[in-house]
């Protein structure tokens, strides 16, 4: 089974992306932080990473930058899920950014949909 | 920390539309997806009752927070009249109220109990209990699941001070003095890095309005934000 690291520090967020990811029969763990998040990918590799970008600690960005200096972390792919509309996302693709959704916009079968390809490298 | 600052005489700039937009985008956001996932018919019905849950309580939070702001352009003494309050009675209809937010964050929010001597405060009820909710809220949002999260009532020379403890994330000393800095001149205050600090904002301006001040204490495990009031002299019986 696939699994996918949720970065979201809203509870509400997370459990609605875990459904949209139950949906694609992907297995998921919630991290509230950047912290938390490398703490989990030390002893997990994820196949998809759904990263929220306004964080309580600390940015997305961080996180990035983070995963990108690191050969295997750098791999997983990751779907940014924000309410910022003016992302881009081209600057974001050299950091392993498969498609930003949109929290204002996104329909659950999207965002479904879109994670699913990611974790399934299709 | 910030005693003896008056903030009657601080420079005031009021947060922009853009941070009270961006407060107000998150909930509505977020309502709109839960409405989004309630049309799916393959929901069992706890996950259509939880959702449902979910949903009323970020609409609260919008509400609650469209009415701060309409308070806050129009704070004048006549709507908010000052009389001697018991903190401690405000506290405790407070945690039943927060118990089911404080739940979905996975927290325990520990309040002040009932005593024998009871404090009163010099404030107006409605205030003084969006002040705390204001600081709840902002531990609750930037504390890690689990970590407590404690309300005290002191006695602080002649006032009264109402503060909430939360074990976040370690403010820098930079952040510090940047979140005292814009304390002090009551901009716009960002609680952490990516907080619009649009509550802390709003508890300032209430506390200005009954001539109250608000602070924080920088610990190496987190933060305390308090708000320091006049102590009433009415005896505590009255309350």
């Amino acid at each position: 089974m696939k699994r996918a690291l949720i970065v979201e520090d809203n509870p509400i967020w997370a459990e609605l992306i875990s459904a949209y990811c139950r949906k694609e029969k992907i297995k998921t763990q919630v991290a509230n932080s950047p912290q938390a998040a490398m703490d989990h990918l030390s002893g997990h590799l994820p196949d998809v990473i759904v990263l929220d970008m306004l964080l309580a600690a600390e940015t997305g960005m961080a996180l990035l930058n983070e995963l990108r200096s690191h050969d295997d972390l750098s791999q997983i792919p990751v779907i940014i899920f924000t309410s910022i509309d003016t992302l881009d996302f081209d600057n974001l693709a050299a950091y392993g950014v498969k498609a930003v959704l949109n929290k204002a916009q996104v329909q659950p079968e999207e965002a479904s949909r879109v994670i699913g390809e990611a974790a399934y490298g299709k | 920390m910030l005693r003896g600052m008056s903030l009657s005489q601080a420079d005031e700039l009021p947060p922009s539309l853009s941070v009270a937009a961006h407060e107000l985008k998150s909930p509505i956001t977020l309502m709109r997806q839960l409405a989004l996932v309630l049309q799916d018919g393959d929901l069992s019905a706890n996950e259509r009752q939880r959702y449902h849950h979910q949903l009323q309580i970020v609409a609260d939070q919008a509400l609650q927070l469209t009415t701060d702001l309409a308070q806050v352009a129009n704070l004048q003494p006549s709507l908010f009249p000052l009389e001697p309050v018991n903190p401690i009675a405000i506290c405790q209809s407070l945690a039943y109220e927060t118990s089911a937010i404080a739940r979905l964050y996975g927290r325990n929010v520990s309040w002040p109990k009932a005593r024998r001597n009871t404090i009163l405060a010099v404030a107006n009820p409605h205030l003084l209990r969006r002040i705390v909710a204001n600081f709840v809220d902002n531990s609750l949002k930037y504390t890690e699941e689990g970590v407590p999260i404690e309300v005290k009532i002191t006695q602080e020379g002649d006032g009264v001070r109402v503060a909430v403890r939360d074990y976040g994330p370690r403010l820098s000393l930079k952040e510090y003095r940047r979140l005292t800095d814009e304390l002090v001149r009551l901009k716009t205050i960002r609680t952490r890095p990516e907080s619009s600090g649009l509550g802390i904002y709003i508890a300032a301006r209430f506390a200005e309005a009954m001539r109250g001040e608000i602070g924080l204490v920088r610990h190496r495990d987190g933060v305390t934000f308090y708000v320091d009031l006049l102590m009433s002299r009415q005896t505590s019986w009255l309350s």
